[in-house]
């Protein structure tokens, strides 16, 4: 009984960032694009079940559903040499084709229209599995499909599988170009209500950070999309590695999560990765062969420049980090490595309850070859998280204050009687970052809403 | 010299007998320790005989002091000494006039006495220069002897002082002289009266030394004689008491007769030993090593005899008729000489023997061994010869225990024994052990090398009976085992044992890691028992827990080995075990079939009111020949771990549970009541999420502690220890050291009773939370539907129980970081340190003394 986690990529981001993460996983698993097994492959005892299911012929189908509402990516998906990769009846492209137009609410709607057919897929996609242990959604916030449609879908997957647990990679838009969306922020006000109440888990990835991350750590001037997703697949990937190589613990979504979110509302997680390699470089194996040692590792993942979100880890305070180690690690080093961080006082904790840094060890998969001995991924639960939306709300704000571009809105049905679910999601924007702020204090555990409401009077 | 007057009155007499016994026993007292009154007796009646006898008195009989003159004058006259003759006259009747009759007769014997001296030394003087002409001539010492003898033999007599054996061969020496000095005209009388003395001497002896020779020689090999006897009384060998033999030869006879004796007792007791086989193959050779030894003293009673000339048996009756010279003069004297160093060696011999007396096998040699440290060199070689010999069956035994495994040991007498009664479970533990009382002394020091013997053949013996393998030794070590092992060669002995062991050793641990898969079952423990796969724990938490909710009395263990076996198939425990074989892929298949059989559910004995996970323990099965390194306490312990790691993963499994849950109803909370939400429902939320954040918090470290403290440092070190193993032991101890290690460093031991029970009050204490949590939820669900007015005491309700769980937690977690602090062991220290990893729990006690403080102030 495997705990089956169905992934669900929407839109052209999620369906680009989620492409790279099954290529990730087949080429960890042995898996070919054909969904058979590399002919070098024995069975290791890694748990591809938890990600892929096995058809009649023995060839393995990824649990995961591809939802657009413009058949570009999917097409090119349809094309590549994946093609016969993915259940063809797991993939939805509208049959309309314009898009939602970075319409928040044209995605939504056309979710609505579409639910019937949606919601099908996804049950019968759950029926398949044992004991399905929830939904991993990859999706943007920016656009029009992944934010408007991501946000139904959501909405959805909480009314009909209340017991399953939600886990999405949201990617947040790059906010210091100029973005040819410029509905942006109000499209991630939106979702980050849905995100806020409907999900379990955020992982956010930040475009940002991932642009500035591949200028600077990986030395490329223009980062295309596919090398900035590849970072992403990698973060992906491994965070997911303890459910697919067992191990003492942290062998399920929940023991994952339960100790990385110890209040509900604080569950938007921010991720570092270290060494910092694209996926074709590593293979490629002109990377330098570097020593690297359990201190390095997990000091360089609580250095600011490594965390793949745009806000200071310097300020504010952890609430939890897990630390997902993969390579040949001795046991003995973890502790030595956590005393030396202690003493540098690397790390500031929220100063209200227990907490720490957990390590956890994964196998690596034995066919990738690395040039790293061991690599690191940090999930981290930061109270600076809050400055990320504390932007949006900003740019949300400027726009809203024109009541710009507004009219494309307007024209859906959520918004027709009004922009009430505008404030709406604004007012739980900042509840959010003010229970974040709130985690800072030492008196959080006595704060609610209603005293901010209260002193708010 | 008053004793010579021919006339003597009775009172005379009677004084002269008491001053004889006076002097017997004045000399015997002296010379001699044994003092038996019976020889007393004797001596002074030989004195009295002697005195009675008229070898002195013979001149007193028929010369007055004119005779003795005249006799004097003749012979000075005859030696033409006239005038000397006139002289004499002149001077005697000086004499006469100065003094009585009776002391110028004394001086008068005086003088004739020293004349005849006189002329018996120019007699001898001639004899000699005549003898040297001839050169060469046998007799010459004895010559010069009986010379020397002769002068002095009178007076010696006649004082009783001389020593008696001296005695004896004087008076040989005289008889021989006095028959070859018969032409003497004027020596005539005193030779005859020599000869009858000689004649009364002989009577008296009754025998010659030459039969007593021959006695002796028969009663050192343990035969009695005519004249010698054992005698019962004295535990010896002597000359019988009515026999008339001179007390020194007697005692002299004693002295050679000793050998007779421990001759004797040698044979006996080896006859005893020999006879009762259940004195064992050590007491059988080392009889023969003294038997072998004897051999040595066969050889000189040949030689002995030789010398004797009783090779011609015929003469033997009349020996004592033989002459001096034909009896080629052994002399008791020399045969006592001769003795000496064969006595020693027999005197020896039987303190050895009595040592050995009623003991067997090793003990036996440790005695003999005890010799061997004496400082004569010649003991030691002697004892080194016998150990040497008496050793071959304990050798034998130590090549064949060593290379087949074989006890053959009827009589106990090998220092490894063996139990009876014991199955091939626990063959090796438990069937064979070290016999201290028969380790040799030899070896006894060696404490490694006894260890390995033992070692070398318990691998032998399971090799055979376990593994049914019986091809394992290679012809190269049979070989070698033709090499000698002897006594004093400790390193050939231990080369051999550490050649054979390593041999067995080796393909001992070949058999186990290859052929039963030790580390394999190895992993399995690890990954199962001690729960380290993951996804199988979770897999069965999943599928037991509403099972183990049940109370114990209605837990079925089919049932359970029904979900336990769908729990490992659906899991990949099984192929992650297989895959650490590093083998085919038809063993993997077989293998993992034996993994999934292996695994059982063991149920204790339920306690009144015991739920289901209080008696439910996972258990691992193992058959001969892995049950002699998993024994039953082995897996005791195994267990013991099992259940403590299985509580916390249950207590992990519930919080998350509860995380789940309350993530669920914190979204159902928000979409319905988040506007109406009362203004303490916020903050009994985040208690809520704040006892579980700490609970987790310690589950999930102390499982953290587990893995990377206990569990993986362990291993690690296991598998290393276990590629290292050079025997069998040392696999048992690798497997008993990592058990050993993870209950000391879970604080399972008894020493950590404290601790343990505040880690399990806090586990208990998770569950409680969670079965709370629960009622909480199905409370919330109906909510919605429920208006009445009771809500808000329910709520009340729920907070103060809420509350409580809380400061009881708070409580006993206190208590049990201050009893961790009390342990002072480095993992421990980072148990604390992962606990306390944000500094909470101080900041929250100091916090908590500065309260305290200002309170008291």
């Amino acid at each position: 009984m495997p705990r089956e986690i169905i992934t669900l990529q929407i839109g052209q981001c999620g369906n680009q960032i989620g492409t790279e993460f099954w290529k990730q996983l087949c080429a960890e698993h042995g898996i070919r694009p054909d969904g058979l097994l590399e002919e070098s492959v024995v069975d290791t005892g890694d748990r591809k079940d938890v990600f892929f299911y096995q058809a009649d012929d023995d060839h393995y189908i990824p649990r995961a559903l591809l939802i657009d509402l413009e058949p570009r990516v999917i097409n090119g998906i349809r094309n590549s040499s994946f093609r016969n990769f993915y259940n063809p009846e797991n993939i939805f492209v509208s049959q309309v084709g314009g898009g939602a137009g970075n319409n928040w609410a044209s995605g939504y709607r056309q979710g609505e229209e579409k639910e019937e057919e949606l919601m099908d897929m996804i049950e019968r996609e759950a029926d398949g599995s044992d004991s399905l242990e929830g939904f991993v959604l990859c999706h943007s916030i920016a656009g029009g499909t992944g934010s408007g449609l991501g946000s139904f879908v959501l909405e959805k997957l909480n009314e009909r599988f209340p017991k399953k647990l939600v886990q999405t990679y949201s990617v947040f838009p790059n906010q210091q170009e100029s973005s040819d969306v410029v509905v942006q922020p109000y499209n991630s006000i939106l979702t980050l209500k849905r995100l806020t109440q409907n999900a379990d888990c955020v992982v956010v990835l930040d475009n940002t950070a991932l642009n500035r991350i591949a200028v600077d750590r990986l030395h490329l001037e223009n980062p295309t999309f596919a090398q900035v997703n590849s970072l992403v697949s990698a973060v992906m990937a491994a965070s997911t590695s303890t459910l697919r190589y067992p191990g003492y613990m942290n062998n399920d979504l929940v023991g994952l999560l339960a100790s990385l979110i110890p209040t509900p509302q604080c569950h938007y997680l921010v991720t570092g990765y270290t060494p910092l390699t694209l996926l074709e470089e590593d293979r490629a194996g002109t990377s330098q062969v570097t020593k690297t040692t359990v201190l390095d590792v997990m000091r360089r993942l609580l250095q600011p420049k490594n965390i793949m979100v745009s806000c200071s880890t310097r300020k504010g305070c952890y609430i939890s980090i897990l630390n997902v180690i993969q390579g040949e690690v001795d046991p003995a080093q973890v502790h030595k490595s956590l005393q030396r961080i202690r003493e540098r006082k690397l790390a500031t904790f929220i100063p209200w309850g227990p907490t720490g840094i957990q390590v956890a060890l994964s196998k690596r998969s034995p066919y990738l070859k690395s040039h790293h001995r061991i690599s690191g991924l940090m999930l981290a639960n930061h109270t600076s998280i809050q400055s990320l939306f504390s932007r949006s709300l900003v740019q949300y704000d400027k726009l809203r204050k024109r009541n710009a571009f507004l009219d494309n809105y307007k024209k859906e049905p959520m918004f027709q009687d009004g922009l009430e679910e505008f404030d709406n999601s604004r007012q739980v924007v900042e509840d959010l970052i003010a229970e974040y702020t709130a985690a800072e204090r030492p008196d959080y555990l006595n704060w609610s809403y209603s005293n901010v409401s209260e002193q708010n009077k | 010299m008053q004793k010579t007057n021919s006339t003597k009155t009775p009172e005379q007499a009677a004084h002269i007998v008491a001053l004889v016994r006076q002097l017997v026993s004045a000399i015997h007292g002296s010379t001699n320790e044994e003092g038996a009154p019976n020889s007393q007796a004797k001596q002074v009646r030989l004195a009295l005989k002697i005195l009675s006898s008229r070898i002195s008195s013979r001149k007193q009989s028929y010369a007055d002091e004119q005779v003795i003159v005249e006799r004097l004058k003749r012979s000075l006259a005859k030696g033409n000494r006239i005038r000397d003759a006139v002289k004499l006259v002149e001077l005697v009747n000086a004499l006469k006039k100065l003094s009585d009759n009776q002391t110028l007769r004394n001086i008068l014997f005086l003088l004739e006495e020293m004349s005849y001296h006189e002329q018996e030394l120019s007699l001898i003087k001639q004899q000699m220069s005549v003898n040297q002409q001839l050169s060469e001539f046998s007799l010459d010492s004895s010559l010069s002897n009986s010379n020397k003898n002769s002068k002095t033999s009178i007076p010696l007599v006649d004082d009783g002082q001389m020593d008696s054996n001296l005695a004896a061969t004087t008076e040989n020496e005289i008889n021989a002289n006095s028959t070859g000095e018969n032409s003497k005209p004027n020596s005539t009388v005193r030779e005859d009266a020599f000869q009858e003395y000689i004649e009364k001497e002989n009577e008296a002896y009754e025998i010659s030394e030459a039969i007593l020779v021959r006695e002796a020689i028969y009663a050192i090999q343990g035969i009695e004689g005519k004249y010698v006897k054992y005698d019962e009384q004295n535990d010896e060998y002597a000359v019988a008491a009515q026999v008339g033999v001179p007390q020194p030869v007697r005692e002299l006879i004693r002295r050679i007769c000793k050998m007779g004796w421990l001759y004797k007792y040698l044979k006996q007791r080896l006859q005893q030993m020999q006879s009762n086989p259940s004195y064992g193959a050590v007491c059988r050779s080392f009889c023969g090593a003294i038997e072998n030894e004897l051999d040595e003293y066969y050889e000189m009673l040949a030689e002995i005899e030789a010398q004797a000339g009783m090779t011609n048996y015929e003469n033997i009756e009349n020996a004592g008729l033989l002459t001096a010279k034909d009896r080629n003069d052994l002399t008791l004297r020399k045969l006592f000489v001769w003795c000496q160093a064969p006595l020693e060696k027999l005197r020896w011999l039987s303190v050895l023997t009595e040592a050995a007396y009623n003991k067997k096998g090793g003990e036996l040699l440790s005695t003999i061994h005890e010799f061997s440290l004496h400082g004569d060199k010649n003991i030691r070689t002697l004892v080194g010869s016998v150990l040497r010999r008496a050793s071959v069956p304990l050798f034998d035994a130590i090549r064949k225990w060593v290379l087949d495994g074989e006890l053959d040991d009827p009589y106990e007498e090998f220092f490894i024994a063996s139990c009876q009664g014991i199955t091939a479970e626990d063959i090796w533990e438990k069937k064979y052990y070290i016999r201290q009382s028969m380790v040799p002394s030899f070896l006894a020091m060696e404490s490694h090398l006894i260890a390995s013997i033992l070692l070398a053949g318990k691998t032998v013996v399971f090799l055979r009976k376990c593994c049914s393998d019986g091809s394992w030794l290679t012809e190269k070590l049979r070989d070698s085992s033709s090499r000698s092992l002897e006594y004093n060669q400790v390193d050939s002995l231990r080369s051999f044992v550490q050649d054979a062991c390593e041999a067995s050793s080796n393909r001992l641990k070949f058999l186990l890691f290859e052929k039963f898969h030790l580390k394999g079952h190895c992993v399995a423990l690890r990954n199962l028992i001690l729960l380290g796969q993951g996804d199988f724990v979770q897999n069965l938490l999943d599928s037991l827990a509403s099972y183990l909710n049940e109370p114990a009395t209605d837990l079925y263990r089919n049932n359970l080995l029904g979900t336990l076996d769908a729990s490992l198939r659906s899991s990949s425990a099984a192929v992650s075990i297989a895959n650490s074989l590093h083998a085919e892929d038809s063993v993997l298949d077989s293998f993992t079939n034996e993994v999934l059989d292996r695994m059982d559910v063991r149920l204790l004995h339920p306690s009144s009111g015991a739920q289901g996970w209080d008696i439910f323990s996972l258990d691992y099965r193992f058959d001969v020949p892995l049950t002699n390194i998993f024994t039953k306490d082995v897996m005791e312990m195994y267990r013991k771990i099992s259940r403590f790691l299985w509580f916390l993963k249950r207590s992990n499994y519930l919080l998350c549970t509860t995380w789940n849950m309350h993530f669920l109803s914190f979204s159902e909370e928000h979409k319905y009541t988040k506007l109406e939400m009362k203004p303490t429902t916020g903050t009994i939320y985040n208690k809520i999420h704040f006892v579980r954040m700490k609970m987790m918090h310690f589950v999930e470290n102390f499982q953290y502690y587990v893995m990377f403290e206990v569990l993986e440092i362990s291993w690690n070190e296991l598998l290393n220890k276990l590629q290292k193993a050079r025997d069998m032991n040392e696999l048992i101890q690798a497997q008993r050291l990592f058990i050993s290690r993870i209950l000391e460093k879970l604080m399972l031991k008894e020493k950590f009773r404290s601790q343990y029970q505040r880690i399990r009050q806090l586990l208990d204490l998770t569950v409680r939370y969670h079965s709370f949590m629960r009622t909480w939820a199905m409370y919330k669900s109906t909510k919605h539907f429920d208006f009445s007015t009771q809500m808000e005491k329910r709520d009340e309700d729920l907070a103060s129980k809420l509350a409580e769980i809380e400061t009881q937690y708070d409580s006993i977690f206190e208590e049990f970081l201050q009893d961790l602090q009390t342990i002072e062991k480095d993992e421990i220290r980072a148990l604390l340190f992962r606990l306390n990893f944000n500094g909470y729990y101080s900041n929250k006690t100091s916090n908590q003394t500065a309260k305290d403080s200002s309170i008291s102030s």
